[in-house]
């Protein structure tokens, strides 16, 4: 067994207006206006110019902003300095430090981190540490920061990136945890711990709002980030599909090795293949070249075999994305994709191909041709010193790809118009620090919830929400099921579940408890308001006749099972048969059967639960 | 704390049991600043609690040295520093954001420029906009004609945004005529930030100053974007905003051109000369008097004693209280000079409309379609050549470098 070490990185916006102006931290798609920026690589204080920061302004694109009034202002612009720091989002920052025992620092002073890929207007995000050395689990807290959330990106191409700026400025707090993680299952429960402690404060709830990155070095190899898992249970297969990514990576390495004496023994030279292949009846090469394009190649020497290995995880592919491309073809699977043998024999002749050799051939304009060919020969050599230290970028497949060089500590520097805050022993003494964990389920279970949907109410941060509820309500059952399975349930179908709040829910149990419809119509009802953005009463009043006629046969059926006690108590759940006959004679045709069945049978497994009690 | 840590040392440090390592920053009283390994900066009190490990002398980095290719041949431009922030870095040791100091400097942070033109720069002065004012102005134009007769195409000059517009004002009086164009720029956001305003406006300043402008023109973004500059007359520019990118407007006249990546355009303008002729000589004794409800008679008497010349930012059309009118007769009976202009902004003076502007014209006042700052500059400028009144009503009354408001129309 290789050893595994892993850190996370906790991303969760807080549930409080801006970090440094007064606007309010909601999503709005509906630009008002927009504008078009240029960012440029700028030296840090100690004269140095970052990596990553310098590989982004090579791609010398320009950023629009589209730009919703309801939630940006000039400070999201870049058009006004920032306000004074948002107090509430740092008291809630000191309190996660309280309750991940960090210590936290005397004087706060916010940073520039630069990241000038366009998702800050100011080329840079503005952060500053908060607290350090905590623990949670056993595992080490390294850092506990306070930022700001960056720019949603809503599209790009090749010369320009779009952001809205509804997302810029929401505060962030990140959470880092030391290396100290051992296995994959491992980082996903000390994740899920931290994401419970963060919700026992004023933190936002709901897809996106939370982020996790993690970063991993296996036996003594360089260390890769990999940003943005969309959720938690993909965590371990993120990192497990790293694992073997980067064992991938040694096992390249050892054969280059073998292969080839030195690095210096790799020459980049272009080859122009157009004559070549000018007669190919492959289709990418002959709408190319009518296209005016051209067939240009590298000589990858010692590659043969070892760029088309081990499928998603592939070399070629890394290659790909290292080079921004989106297709090439190799020596490894050729002749195929429409070009033939004796085409490869041509390829070989020219290209001088050794027995170890492979190569890789582009179809595209020239000059663009050769920057990609570049990039491709830059991250082959590359390969001879196994794991690159990398930004990579989690995809929903939980397979990542290259996303940008791991920046440096020269990325940062004094946020020159924000004031130093002082924090005293008073302001963290006044601090109001939220019971553990323990405490709290034990208060959820005394409402009636059971140990595992205590836990899921922690761990969506629901908890608070369901005691309100029950506590005015009563009805723990279908607060529960709103809450546990109907909202995920939503999300899961891709729905924004965002604006639900407690007085949307309040409003359902009320009109619910008026008679106004069954408890079968709440799903149906959460996903009209989530769609349509309406008011409780607009929904029910949408949702009509067909609602009073259900709330009718709730009635019914409950009338129909008071009547039939005797039976029940005799068959127990057999009786559903002789019961859902007497239903259907009611309301055949009126009612979809499936419906009436499912009513009936929630309604007789409460009484038979009752009787078995 | 007894132990002092210098500035750039490397320190180790425990505080409530957590361990800071990193290099001392500039701190303030009582305070010790720590950049750590991963680049944050955190404070620690300099208290008993404060334990120090270690303090370590930090060898110090050498300047980078950076390869300038000047290109050969060509046409020249000249970049005059005012220590504005369009070009500027962060000292790490100060924390403060310093004008760049050399050419080379400049042309790291802005390469495109090679492409336009030769630069030669030059740092004449580093002080704040707020504090720059007619005795840097003499120097400006000095500077201007030299440079020009030296064979530069045009003059840029990197000033800060505040007070742009009365240098660029003073100078379009003091350059009588110009044998280039000479164009002011600067930046919102300062040049240490990826995002700053100042690499377009500067890069773009330098095409226009290759043009065959005699004019004097502030360079400007134009809205918030970051796709053309607006060229703005020196006398009807005013800064109409605290922060924005698109805070310069002209008032009550149309820009005279504007710059995007593919072309300057100018409507009409004047067109540079063979020479370069200077007239510096101006009274520094003028001021502006903002009328308010409530301005009395010993305000408006205390401010006139201390200047010869005084511009009156007046209401409305052009309009005082009625208390200060027996101070201004008496300070034009002194033979002072007192200008009305509006603290409206937009549209004209007229004192023939109501009865306080025309008992405002029966005491001498003189009225101006200036804007406040630029009468105030014109006054000092008027009685740097003559003390005589009934002279200085004239020059006042005459355009000499399109100080003018034109014809008004619908916004502005």
């Amino acid at each position: 067994m290789v050893e595994v070490k892993i850190g996370l990185e906790i991303h969760q916006q807080l549930d409080t207006s801006k970090l440094f102006c007064d606007c309010p931290s909601t999503l709005v798609d509906r630009p008002d206006s927009t504008f078009e920026r240029f960012l440029r690589v700028t030296e840090s204080e100690v004269g140095e110019i970052d990596r990553a920061a310098l590989y982004e302004y090579e791609k010398r694109r320009s950023y629009v902003y589209q730009c919703p009034q309801e939630c940006s202002c000039l400070v999201e612009m870049d058009e006004e300095p920032p306000h004074e720091v948002n107090g509430e989002a740092l008291d809630i920052a000191l309190t996660v430090s309280k309750l991940l025992k960090a210590k936290a620092v005397d004087v706060i002073c916010f940073m520039r981190k630069i990241v000038i890929d366009g998702s800050n207007t100011t080329g840079f995000q503005r952060t500053a540490l908060i607290s350090l050395d905590g623990e949670v689990d056993g595992v080490g807290i390294a850092t506990i920061c306070l930022e700001e959330d960056s720019a949603r990106k809503v599209k790009e191409n090749e010369k320009k990136a779009y952001y809205n700026i509804d997302r810029l400025g929401i505060p962030l707090i990140e959470v880092a945890t030391k290396p100290e993680i051992k296995s994959p299952d491992m980082a996903r429960d000390v994740a899920l711990k931290i994401g419970m402690l963060l919700k026992r404060t004023k933190v936002k709830k709901g897809l996106g709002t939370i982020r996790q990155d993690l970063n991993i070095s296996i036996s003594g190899m360089p260390k890769v980030e990999i940003k943005g898992v969309q959720s938690l249970t993909q965590i371990p297969r993120v990192l497990q599909n790293e694992i073997v990514r980067q064992e991938n990576l040694a096992e390249i390495k050892e054969e280059l090795r073998n292969r080839i004496e030195s690095k210096k023994d790799f020459e980049f030279k272009v080859f122009d293949l157009t004559d070549a292949l000018s007669h190919s009846k492959s289709r990418i090469v002959a709408d190319g070249l009518e296209e005016g394009k051209k067939c240009l190649a590298i000589k990858l020497r010692g590659f043969k075999g070892l760029l088309s290995k081990s499928g998603e995880l592939r070399l070629a592919k890394e290659l790909m994305s290292y080079a921004r491309i989106k297709g090439m073809f190799h020596g490894d699977e050729l002749p195929g994709h429409g070009i033939t043998e004796s085409e490869v024999d041509e390829v070989t002749k020219t290209l001088n191909l050794g027995e170890d050799d492979s190569y890789v051939i582009l179809v595209d304009e020239e000059n663009r041709a050769k920057t990609s060919l570049e990039k491709i020969f830059q991250r082959a050599i590359l390969c001879f010193d196994g794991v690159v230290p990398e930004v990579r970028k989690a995809l929903e497949n939980c397979y990542t790809e290259y996303m940008r060089p791991m920046p440096g500590s020269a990325r940062m520097y004094p946020e020159t118009d924000i004031p130093f805050t002082y924090v005293d022993e008073e302001r963290l003494s006044e601090l109001e620090v939220p019971e553990t964990i323990e405490g709290r389920i034990s208060k959820l279970r005394a409402l009636g919830a059971n140990e595992q949907q205590s836990m899921q109410l922690l761990n969506t941060g629901y908890d608070v929400i369901f005691e309100e509820l029950v506590g005015g309500f009563g009805e723990a059952r279908i607060v529960l099921r709103m809450l546990n399975n109907t909202i995920p349930e939503l999300e899961d179908k891709g729905l924004d579940t965002s604006n639900i709040d407690l007085k949307i829910l309040g409003g359902i149990l009320a009109e619910y408890k008026k008679g106004r419809f069954g408890k079968e119509a709440i799903p149906d009802i959460l996903g009209e308001i989530c769609r349509e953005r309406k008011e409780v009463r607009e929904v029910v009043k949408a949702l009509g006749l067909k609602e009073v006629e259900l709330r009718e046969v709730e009635l019914f059926i409950k009338r129909l099972i008071e009547e039939s006690e005797e039976m029940i108590k005799e068959e127990g759940r057999r009786a559903f048969r002789p019961l859902m006959g007497r239903v259907m004679e009611e309301y055949r045709g009126k009612i979809d059967g499936k419906v009436l069945s499912e009513m009936l049978k929630e309604r007789l497994e409460e009484v038979t639960d009752e009787v078995e009690d | 704390m007894s132990i002092e840590i210098p500035e750039g040392s490397e320190v180790k440090v425990e505080k409530n049991s957590a361990l800071y390592e990193g290099r001392a920053m500039p701190s303030p009283e009582g305070v010790l600043i720590i950049k750590l390994g991963n680049g944050y900066n955190v404070g620690l009190k300099l208290d008993p609690n404060l334990k120090i490990l270690e303090i370590k002398e930090r060898a110090r980095k050498k300047p980078i040295k950076r390869l300038v290719v000047e290109k050969m041949g060509g046409k020249t431009i000249a970049i005059l520093g005012t220590g504005g922030t369009i070009a500027s870095y962060v000292d790490y040791t100060t924390g403060a954001v310093h004008p760049t100091r050399s050419t080379g400097e400049l042309l790291n942070y802005i390469p495109e420029i090679r492409d336009v033109a030769n630069v030669r720069a030059k740092i004449l002065f580093s002080v704040l906009s707020e504090d720059l004012g007619p005795k840097h102005w003499k120097i400006l134009a000095k500077e201007v004609k030299k440079e020009f007769e030296e064979g530069c195409r045009g003059v840029v000059i990197s000033h800060g945004t505040d007070t742009m517009s009365f240098t660029a004002a003073g100078l379009a009086f003091m350059l009588r005529e110009l044998s280039g164009p000479v164009i002011l720029t600067g930046a919102q956001r300062s040049a240490d930030r990826p995002s700053s305003d100042g690499f377009l406006n500067l890069l773009y300043s330098t095409r226009a100053a290759l043009t065959d402008l005699g004019e004097v023109v502030v360079a400007m973004h134009d809205t918030l974007s970051d796709d053309r500059i607006t060229l703005h007359r020196a006398c009807r520019v005013r800064k109409m905003h605290t922060s924005a990118r698109g805070a310069f407007k002209s008032i009550d006249a149309d820009p005279i051109g504007y710059v995007n990546s593919d072309r300057v355009y100018l409507r009409e303008h004047d067109k540079k000369g063979d020479n370069t002729i200077i007239d510096t000589r101006m009274d520094e004794k003028v001021g502006i008097l903002y009328s308010y409800p409530g301005l009395d008679y010993d305000v408006f008497e205390a401010f006139s004693e201390r200047h010869n010349g005084i511009v009156i930012a007046g209401t409305g059309l052009g309009h005082c209280p009625d208390a200060i009118l027996p101070g201004i007769k008496m300070a034009i009976d002194k033979g002072k000079a007192v200008v009305m202009t509006s603290q409206c902004i937009h549209g004209k003076v007229n004192l023939a409309v109501y009865s306080r502007g025309r008992e405002l014209l029966k005491a001498g006042i003189i009225a101006c379609d200036l804007l406040p700052e630029v009468a105030m500059i014109k006054l000092g400028w008027v009685l740097g050549h003559t003390k005589d009144q009934e002279k200085i009503g004239e020059m006042m009354r005459k355009e000499y470098t399109h100080e003018f408001g034109g014809r008004r129309f619908i916004d502005g």
